[in-house]
């Protein structure tokens, strides 16, 4: 068998070969250029997510800044609540604590609430007593076994007590170690404010506030507190103690007044028994010598007429003389009665109304011959308007006889007495003066010139005869009256009387008021 | 069908007095022989087993619960002493008090599950329409005790309680019960019936610094921030001023400045107190924590929490579609009540001024707070809060 060839068919790989390296050089330079491309963006990114990173640390420093500044404004608004609180808590002790001036109220003002609401929880107030120890006034919270041993051993640390008197305030925030530690030994507080109580005569005693441990520590805010608090309580200290001085200096004036009052009341009951025996004694004895008196003058008149046979001249005359001398007698004695009736209230003053020119014009014309004979002017100024008045006019008559009979007899001829009135609607009464022109009265004389039986020691009186009687006299009927008497002089210019009488109507121009409202 | 309430406070000194006072005022205003519900709330010097005795007295209540708290708000005031009673008598709402066994005795969600069984209870067929409860121990974590729950009485059941503490020292609150005053317990108190309900929370914090990440987390403990361990945030912005032994917690820069866990709804933060520094630098917090959130430092001032109490007052008056409520409870933060200080009064005030004058305003300063983040519509993501005003509204 002949074998037979076949042509075995040849491919040309090359082109393939080529395309596919071509293909597979595209593709690996595509990669590359991906490969290349995405590490660019992770690049980026990566510088993206570093600055956010960045930015977000800047943010967390600055975040720090806040939180620190919020910290400390946090803190400034505890203090500030802390210390407004305080304050109001302060401000309502302050009140309270003003409102009492006994010492013992004062501590206990001081009470619990109160310094929790301060912010503490124990406290305690000592005061000096008499032996110059401090003594525990008011305590919260103390072991107050151990607090007089703790008193004495802080008044026996003489460097402590030396910066005390100068009036410093010790706490835990401020103290140096020693006195801190010798404080919270004493006290068995870990926080604590130590003020003085000052007054004005120095260090009066202590005030300790303070808490135990595990409590925040004191702030400077709280030391002002306290300081403050201290200060009201030794204010309120000292005024109690003031208030006790002045209330036992009071008590002291009182039964001292007392004491005098009760002297005085008896002394004066004293005076107004003599005063009532002597008005007494008057009375009866002038009672008394009025009846042989009026028997005396009786037998003299007749005497006098020659009924019981002729009389001599010189007789006449001397009896004549008795005569006279009994009838003044009688007036004096008359108005010693009457002094002492209208000073032991028994004379009834008869008042009615009466206007007063009138009665002025008649005294006027029953004291014309002694005017003339004196040569000396009266002058009447009575107002038309001058209301009636309610007065006796017997009495009130007396008054002004007396008073115009005394500036007669103290007023040299050619000289002038005018009477003036005037209504004082205000004080509802009308003022009148007796003015002379005459010589007056000293001025040592015008004290006692009421006084009964006093005569000025003037040239006059030396040669015309008184009583002494008739001014006392005139002054007790206008105090009969409700009214008043004075006098005011000048000596060698003249004197005036004043008096004053009640007016008990209305005003002209009140009743015309009156008068126009009927109408209407 | 009407609603009687009355509110009384009372200050005096002696605790005694002061409840005396406070429930012959409640009693004036109410003019009822009884009360259907007390609520008290006391500052812990009224804490007082007598006082209570006169309120039973006084009140006769056939229910009450409480807390005891730092801060109490009555109507216009808040106060840092005293004592706070809410009395109210209806034929239109309907209460059941209830109180778990000790929180330490069993699981937090067990307790709680069988908590919310036993308020079911007589209450299955009736129109429930919400849970206040108040719970003592701020350093547990109290989500189990929330989903326990949540569990018994539905996911979107409207909730609201306060974690009770006596101080900004975080001393243990005290909750009233009838009449005993009990510790280491939570009460409730479940309303149903004819009645408006409305809810209203927020914050007012905002986020300080960079974000951070919670590495690691395991219930209320957070482990790791950043990979290091979570007091270094705390460390990093405040330095010196961390007290060297961490046992005690962080004190006053924890209240101040929480942390922010930032939630899957749009720029809202879980506001979460530090309550506790574990010694290898780990936070406990009050409620869960989830891992892998953000977390941000926060800060807040005086302006914050006002605008956030108009935000919470605004949900309530928006979500009670014209009707003035006729309580409203308040549940606030004590750091809010720091950082408003003297002023605090006027959160009450601007209340008033967007819910209504007649509402009466009763409630307390919490240390952490349960409820929806925001208005009721949200009460599916119900959580432990810290530093928020929580308002319900009911009329």
């Amino acid at each position: 068998m002949n074998g037979v060839a076949y042509p075995v068919p040849v491919f040309d790989l090359t082109p393939i070969l080529s395309v596919i390296c071509f293909l597979l050089f595209t593709a690996l330079c595509v990669i590359l250029y991906l490969l290349l491309s995405k590490s660019e963006s992770h690049r980026e990114v990566k510088n993206a997510y570093d600055k956010i990173m960045a930015s977000f640390d800047e943010l967390d420093e600055q975040a720090k800044l806040i939180v620190k500044t919020d910290l400390e404004l946090n803190k400034a608004q505890e203090e500030l609540d802390r210390r407004l609180s305080g304050l109001n808590t302060l401000q309502k002790l302050a009140r309270n604590i003003s409102m009492t001036l006994d010492e013992q109220e004062i501590f206990k003002k001081i009470d619990e609430p109160l310094l929790k609401k301060l912010g503490f929880s124990r406290s305690l107030i000592a005061t000096y007593d008499e032996e110059e120890l401090l003594a525990p006034k008011s305590s919260i919270n103390m072991n107050t076994d151990k607090l007089h041993a703790a008193l004495l051993k802080l008044i026996g640390d003489a460097q402590f007590m030396h910066a005390l008197k100068s009036g410093a305030t010790f706490s835990s925030l401020n103290s140096s170690q020693r006195t801190r530690s010798f404080l919270v030994d004493l006290f068995d507080m870990e926080h604590f404010i130590l003020a003085p109580l000052l007054t004005q005569r120095g260090v009066a005693g202590i005030l300790i506030v303070g808490n135990r441990y595990q409590a925040p520590s004191v702030t400077e805010g709280d030391e002002e507190i306290i300081a403050i608090l201290s200060s009201q309580i030794s204010q309120a200290l000292e005024n109690s103690q003031l208030f006790e001085q002045v209330y036992r200096s009071t008590q002291v004036l009182e039964t001292r007044v007392n004491e005098r009052t009760k002297e005085l009341s008896s002394a004066l009951k004293d005076v107004e028994d003599i005063s009532k025996k002597k008005s007494e004694f008057i009375s009866a004895v002038s009672h008394e010598l009025r009846t042989p008196l009026t028997s005396i003058k009786g037998y003299a008149s007749i005497l006098i007429t020659g009924k019981v046979g002729d009389i001599p001249d010189a007789v006449k005359e001397r009896l004549g003389k008795i005569n006279t001398h009994s009838d003044n007698l009688v007036k004096l004695i008359n108005d010693l009665l009457d002094i002492s009736r209208i000073e032991s209230g028994r004379v009834e003053m008869k008042t009615s109304a009466h206007y007063i020119k009138p009665m002025l014009d008649n005294i006027a014309d029953l004291l014309t011959p002694q005017l003339r004979d004196k040569g000396v002017v009266l002058r009447i100024n009575v107002p038309i308007d001058t209301p009636e008045i309610e007065f006796d006019q017997s009495q009130v008559e007396r008054v002004f006889i007396n008073l115009i009979s005394n500036a007669i007899k103290f007023t040299p001829s050619g000289g002038s007495i005018s009477i003036n009135a005037h209504a004082n609607w205000e004080k509802k009464e009308i003022m009148f003066e007796v003015a002379d022109t005459g010589i007056g009265i000293k001025r040592e004389d015008l004290t006692r010139i009421f006084d009964e039986f006093f005569r000025v020691d003037n040239e006059i009186n030396m040669t015309v005869k008184g009583t002494g009687l008739g001014l006392a006299l005139a002054k007790n009927i206008v105090e009969a009256h409700f009214g008043r008497m004075w006098v005011t002089s000048e000596p060698g210019v003249g004197t005036t009387f004043h008096f004053t009488l009640p007016l008990k109507h209305e005003a002209p121009q009140d009743k015309l008021k009156k008068l126009k409202t009927v109408s209407s | 069908m009407s609603t009687h309430v009355g509110i009384g406070f009372s200050n005096h000194f002696n605790p005694e007095e002061a409840f005396k006072e406070a429930a012959i005022a409640v009693k004036t205003r109410l003019n009822q022989p009884s009360a259907d519900l007390v609520i008290v709330t006391a500052t812990p010097e009224y804490a007082d087993a007598a006082g209570l005795a006169a309120l039973h007295r006084i009140l006769k209540p056939t229910r009450l619960i409480g807390a005891t708290t730092s801060g109490v708000i009555a109507d216009e005031r808040v106060e840092a002493k005293g004592v706070s009673i809410l009395g109210v008598v209806s034929d239109e709402i309907f209460f059941k008090t209830v109180r778990t066994a000790p929180l330490n005795l069993a699981p937090m969600q067990e307790n709680s599950f069988k908590l919310a069984r036993d308020l079911m209870g007589d209450h299955q067929t009736a129109q429930r329409q919400g849970l206040v409860y108040f719970i003592d121990g701020i350093k547990k974590n109290n989500t189990p005790f929330l989903r326990g729950l949540q569990e018994g009485l539905g996911r979107i059941f409207p909730i609201i309680g306060g974690i009770v503490c006596e101080n900004a020292e975080l001393a243990p609150g005290k909750i009233f019960w009838d009449t005993e005053l009990l510790t280491d317990v939570a009460a409730t108190v479940l309303m149903s019936g004819q009645l408006t309900m409305a809810i209203g929370s927020a914050h007012g914090w905002r986020p300080l610094g960079k974000p951070r990440i919670i590495t690691s987390a395991s219930g209320n403990v957070i482990k790791m921030i950043d990979n290091k361990p979570a007091v270094s945030l705390y460390e990093d912005y405040f330095k010196d001023l961390i007290p060297k032994d961490l046992s005690a917690g962080l004190g006053n820069i924890g209240l101040l400045y929480p942390l922010g866990l930032s939630t899957d709804v749009a720029r809202r933060y879980t506001i979460r107190n530090p309550v506790d520094i574990l010694s290898d630098g780990s936070i406990v917090s009050q409620g869960e924590i989830r891992e892998g959130a953000r977390v941000h430092l926060m800060i807040g001032d005086k302006d914050a929490c006002r605008r956030s109490t108009h935000e919470a007052a605004t949900m309530i008056r928006d979500a009670m579609f014209g009707k003035t409520p006729k309580i409203l409870l308040v549940l606030e933060s004590l750091a809010r009540r720091k950082i408003l200080g003297r002023s605090a009064a006027q959160e009450i005030h601007l209340i008033k001024e967007i819910v209504g004058h007649t509402t009466q305003v009763f409630g307390l300063c919490t240390f952490g707070e349960i409820a929806p983040p925001g208005a009721i519509e949200h009460t599916k993501d119900t959580d432990v809060q810290n530093q928020s005003i929580v308002l319900m509204g009911i009329g």
